[in-house]
């Protein structure tokens, strides 16, 4: 009985015992981790870059958008100061612009196709006057 | 009637002109703007594509050291 107790407890210190697994070229691996670890946290700090990279590029468009908005209004006022002369009318033909479902928050989908037809309506007139101007 | 001549009212002339000035340094303006967004972009593409090498060059020394791992000395 006292046998069998000291062999059960052999074989628990022995299943204790750490197992080593050798590593063959033990440098490589710990340089192969270093290298990995200093790539990663240089992409890291290059993505900040881009975040600012990408924030003066939204200001950049910001600010074309608004030079875009003004020339258009410039080219109204420009057209506004031209006499008018009369144009055939050609017959109308409405082209009815397909939309096609765009999948996204609701609120800015509203401003947008607002925005977007308008700029269709004023597209429409342009087109009309060209097509007029080429018969 | 097409090549009827159209003339424009002095008073307007001056602001034609006047807008189409202003017109062309908007313009000018605009294609700035957008020499800056190409530029900024093509900054993105490379930093883009060299995230894409530094990862491939990561994923090589992960298979390395996973290989080393699965085939230990004993």
């Amino acid at each position: 009985m006292k046998q069998s107790k000291s062999v059960k407890k052999k074989v628990v210190e022995k299943a204790k015992e750490p197992i080593f697994v050798g590593l063959n070229n033990p440098v490589l691996i710990r340089r192969d981790l270093l290298l990995s670890s200093k790539d990663l946290i240089d992409a890291l700090k290059k993505q900040e870059g881009l975040i600012d990279l990408r924030l003066r590029k939204q200001n950049y468009l910001v600010e074309f958008k608004r030079i875009a908005d003004e020339l258009i209004m410039l080219n109204k006022k420009l057209r506004s100061h031209l006499p008018k002369v009369p144009l055939r009318e050609k017959e109308v033909k409405k082209v009815i612009p397909v939309r096609t479902p765009v999948l996204s928050p609701e609120a800015p989908i509203q401003r947008k196709s607002s925005h977007i037809e308008i700029l269709e309506k004023e597209l429409a007139r342009i087109e009309s006057k060209l097509d007029a101007l080429d018969e | 009637m097409d090549k009827a001549p159209v003339f424009v009212k002095i008073e307007d002339y001056k602001d034609i002109v006047d807008l189409l000035a202003l017109i062309k340094d908007r313009t000018k303006q605009a294609k700035f703007l957008l020499d800056k967004v190409r530029e900024i972009k093509d900054q993105e593409d490379a930093e883009i594509s060299s995230w894409s090498n530094k990862l491939e060059d990561v994923s090589v020394r992960i298979n390395e050291i996973d290989k080393s791992l699965f085939e230990p000395e004993l």
